[in-house]
């Protein structure tokens, strides 16, 4: 609301000066028909902003010089120069009373209502006193600026930037004075400021495209016969105006998709145990330079294994590599182009239809997708794109002697040959064979151009669609932050190359476009990764799909997925300590929750659901990455800990969660100490004796039971409601009675809201049960 | 019949040409160029010049001819053209001159090389030289510019 109000009185002002000018030609010559019309249109204009924005005295001024301007247009009512005052009083007010809320101030009304009197009599009951611009000085708080001059700002600092850097660099190879590093210093931080404001004023708030949704949505669910609540979420979070633009097809899609097929008809809800209407929850937040955004419905969820059927169906992967693939995997051909053409995918599994144009769209501007389902449940797509499209996390690679940038976004591992990867030769083609997965090899200094080949030993995987290719490097540099621009046409012609980069070598260096580059060297369909390699089967590492996450202390961690039960996000005010240990409740159950920093206390936690098949517990996150096959984690570690060894993932080195530490610290904790004696709490496990009395008993140290969980040892004290059956036990029992008054706080029973009295009786039977 | 105006006169591919100054920005010395692969002939490579990132245009290639190389220290006019700046490789830049006499339509028709890009003649010091539009050698010699190089040629073909 307050950028239309802002909109709205930077439009006004706009027009009040472009009609300056035909309001004085309109006092001279009160006969010129254009000129009353101009004065005409504005007033309306105003009026039908007014009421939509609730400015009751803006609208009734306008709608007064409307009223009498239609008048005098439609020939009802002659002009005469009292009019003309009356109306010019009047826009004059209207610009008073625009400059006065943009500044906050307030006007006496008692001036409207003479000017609107006078209109109406038809007669201006005293020359209008026409403040010149007594107030309209120091108001506009806000301008408006034509996009090219942002842009044009923005390509500015990033030269800036650049020759920054380049003066950095020269700086470094001459004597320097303290003076000059100090004043070089101050250059530094006041550009980095500068780019950082020039940046954030190509900044828009999502809000401008979750506006459009609620209408959206409930078109299409009356359209389709569907029950939709949406729940909106992060409208605050700001990205790049062109970002904006470039997600605002998918999202559209992706909304689109969840209702069409995702959510069900009401009677199917119905039938199937869930409320009548169906979920639709669109989140945003920022996670360090992305911005990530869901969109999550409790609809049908989509059926992998049909998926898998339906893609073998098309031909687009043989029937026994569907066998092979993995439910995330499965779920990933979604994306596939072959699938979107067939329409009896979306009748019986789910969907399907475009969904190839999203990831197309995403992964040209830098961004994945993913997708995740459970039948019955729901399904989540996650959309990730950089905040910018000038900087770009690249890694630098030389091909043929010549250095070059690869987003990182594409890449998927980084292997040497001979070590996690060869190239295999089969009937004239060659393939690499990356920890047992076959993909398209593309030899980097062939597509390149390069004289000789050399000895490129070097894979880099890089994603594509939904498959993988190899690319062939000599060697590979470093992760760097890049400024990209847009080459000359005839270097994009080549459809090589996504731009280019000066980095800080000084030496400008081209961005290559994985695309462009699998395209060049003739591999026009990717297939699935996944096929096992011929004869590789004894040199084939296993490989177990794992779950790459950040954690909250912002290290980029790991963890198979077989363990994972679930991703959840509760509210960090839902995690409660006890005895010094924090747990969760997620479905009624209380978990133990365990993570690597300190947990935010407000806002939404993202957990792993972790279990072992007996137990589970939680572990807090930032957010999850990836799945990815990973092989085991290198320089194991014996030491008992958090982290069982690392991983290579892209060149980077993930930390591998020691599962059997986790769970042993879980049990710990959801049993609490060993030592902690027993509380047996009778009466019905729900309710008053799990939610208010059990935090109460565990906090006072106790591990707690209740009346229906199998006991296995002797409890050291037993609490039950006064009315009711306890549990035939060798403990201590305390009564709890509801009324206050009922009895004698010393005796048999103990009201139970008395604080005071519950704790000293647990803590007495602490003492005694410890001694 | 006004003065053509101020001219760069530089040498390329072993002709004296003049190219208007209006259309270039500066003359740069180009060293270390990142070569682009895929791109045609005429694209030298990719320079930086402070901050910004030049595609290196080789004059002869542009022209259709073998490519003149890229000597240490080469000699290059920058200049903008549809949004990219671009440095032209030439052989030597000689001058910058202001010209009294017109630009006249060029009669006969130039080398094929040249005729895609001369704009017309100017005499110059007792010397006529061609007028050449520094944008359209950018684009090399299979590309046409949208821009009417030689409508002398054009409106006697």
């Amino acid at each position: 609301m307050d950028d239309l109000m802002s909109e709205f009185l930077a439009e006004t002002r706009e027009m009040l000066d472009a009609i300056s000018g035909e309001i004085v030609a309109w006092e001279a010559d009160p006969k010129d028909r254009a000129r009353l019309d101009a004065i005409f249109r504005f007033v309306h204009t105003v009026k039908g902003s007014c009421g939509f924005l609730d400015l009751p005295r803006l609208a009734r001024l306008s709608h007064a010089a409307e009223d009498v301007l239609a008048e005098v247009r439609a020939g009802r009512r002659a002009l005469d120069a009292a009019l003309v005052s009356g109306v010019l009083a009047v826009v004059d007010r209207i610009g008073e009373l625009v400059t006065a809320i943009g500044s906050g101030e307030s006007l006496d009304d008692k001036e409207d209502h003479k000017l609107v009197a006078a209109l109406e009599q038809g007669a201006a009951a005293e020359p209008p006193t026409i403040p010149v611009a007594s107030g309209r000085r120091g108001a506009a708080r806000s301008i408006r600026l034509p996009i090219e001059l942002i842009d044009r700002l923005m390509s500015g600092v990033s030269d800036m930037v650049l020759a920054r850097n380049e003066l950095a660099r020269e700086l470094r190879e001459i004597d320097r004075h303290a003076p000059v590093d100090a004043a070089f210093e101050q250059l530094s931080t006041t550009v980095a400021e500068l780019r950082d404001a020039i940046s954030r004023t190509r900044m828009q708030r999502l809000d401008q495209l979750f506006a459009a949704l609620p209408r959206m949505v409930r078109d299409l669910a009356a359209e389709l016969g569907r029950d939709v609540v949406l729940e909106m979420d992060g409208g605050e979070v700001e990205l790049d105006r062109e970002m904006i633009e470039a997600i605002r097809d998918p999202l559209t899609h992706i909304i689109r998709n969840a209702i069409d097929h995702g959510i069900e008809p009401p009677a199917r809800r119905r039938a199937a145990g869930k409320p009548t209407a169906g979920t639709l929850r669109i989140g945003a937040r920022q996670s360090g330079n992305q911005i990530v955004i869901e969109a999550s419905d409790d609809g049908a969820g989509i059926d992998a294994d049909r998926i898998a059927a339906r893609a073998v169906e098309c031909g687009l992967i043989p029937a026994a590599q569907a066998t092979m693939l993995s439910a995330e995997r499965k779920l990933d051909l979604i994306f596939q182009p072959g699938l979107s053409t067939a329409r009896a995918v979306t009748e019986v599994s789910g969907r399907g239809v475009g969904m190839d144009v999203v990831r197309a769209n995403l992964e040209r501007i830098g961004g994945v997708v993913e997708v995740h389902s459970v039948v019955g449940v729901g399904t989540r797509l996650t959309l990730r794109v950089p905040l910018t499209l000038t900087i770009m996390p690249a890694l630098t690679v030389t091909i043929a002697g010549q250095r070059f940038a690869i987003p990182r976004v594409a890449i998927e591992e980084i292997v040497r040959v001979g070590r996690g990867g060869r190239i295999e030769t089969i009937g004239g083609g060659t393939a690499a064979v990356v920890r047992g997965r076959r993909m398209p090899f593309v030899d980097g200094s062939a597509v390149l151009g390069g004289a000789d080949g050399g000895d490129a030993d070097i894979l880099v995987v890089l994603r594509l669609g939904g498959g993988t290719f190899a690319l062939a490097v000599t060697t590979a540099h470093d992760h760097e932050e890049l400024v990209v621009k847009a080459a000359a046409p005839m270097v994009m012609a080549t459809g090589l190359y996504a731009g280019t980069t000066l980095p800080d070598s000084g030496r400008p260096m081209l961005l290559l476009d994985p695309a462009g580059i699998a395209a060049a060297a003739g591999i026009s369909e990717l297939t699935d990764d996944a096929l096992p390699a011929i004869g590789d089967a004894a040199a084939a590492v296993p490989l177990v799909p794992t779950l790459l996450f950040r954690d909250l202390d912002g290290v980029d961690r790991a963890v198979r997925v077989s363990i994972v039960e679930r991703i959840e996000d509760v509210a960090a005010d839902s995690v409660r300590l006890a005895a010094g240990q924090a747990r969760i409740e997620i479905g009624g159950r209380l978990l133990p929750l365990l993570a690597a920093a300190p947990l935010p206390s407000r806002g939404r936690l993202r957990l792993l659901r972790l279990g072992d098949g007996s137990t589970s517990l939680a572990y807090a996150i930032d957010y999850v990455l990836d799945i990815v096959p990973l092989g085991p984690p290198a320089g194991a570690v014996g030491e008992p800990g958090p982290i069982a060894g690392v991983l290579l993932v892209e060149g980077r080195q993930v930390e591998m969660l020691d599962a059997h530490w986790h769970f042993a610290e879980g049990a710990r904790f959801a049993t609490g100490d060993a030592r902690a004696p027993l509380c047996l709490l009778g009466g019905p496990p729900e309710g008053w004796t799990r939610d208010i009395l059990a935090p109460l008993v565990e906090a006072a140290g106790y591990r707690v039971a209740f009346a229906d969980d199998p006991l296995d040892e002797t409890p050291a004290l037993q609490i039950a409601p006064s009315a009711g059956p306890v549990t035939p036990t060798a403990a201590p029992l305390v009564r709890l009675r509801a009324d206050p008054l009922a009895g004698d706080d010393n005796g048999d029973s103990i009201y139970r809201y008395d604080r005071a009295a519950i704790l000293a009786a647990l803590r007495r039977h602490h003492a005694r049960a410890a001694a | 019949m006004s003065a053509a105006g101020l001219h760069l006169i530089v040498r390329l591919a072993g002709e004296r040409i003049a190219l208007p100054a209006a259309e270039i920005d500066s003359v740069v010395e180009i060293d270390l160029l990142t070569p682009v692969p895929g791109t045609p002939q005429h694209v030298a490579g990719l320079a930086a010049l402070r901050s910004r990132v030049l595609t290196v245009i080789d004059g002869r290639a542009a022209l259709g001819l073998p490519p003149g190389g890229v000597p240490p220290a080469a000699e290059a006019v920058m200049l903008s053209h549809e949004g990219h700046c671009y440095a032209l490789l030439v052989e030597a830049v000689e001058d910058a001159v202001e010209i009294a006499s017109p630009v006249e339509p060029l009669r006969a028709a130039p080398a094929a090389a040249w005729a895609r890009v001369t704009r017309g003649i100017v005499a110059y010091a007792g010397e006529t030289m061609l007028v050449i539009a520094p944008g359209s050698l950018v684009g090399g010699p299979g590309v046409h510019t949208a821009e009417p190089v030689n409508p002398a040629l054009t409106s006697t073909a």
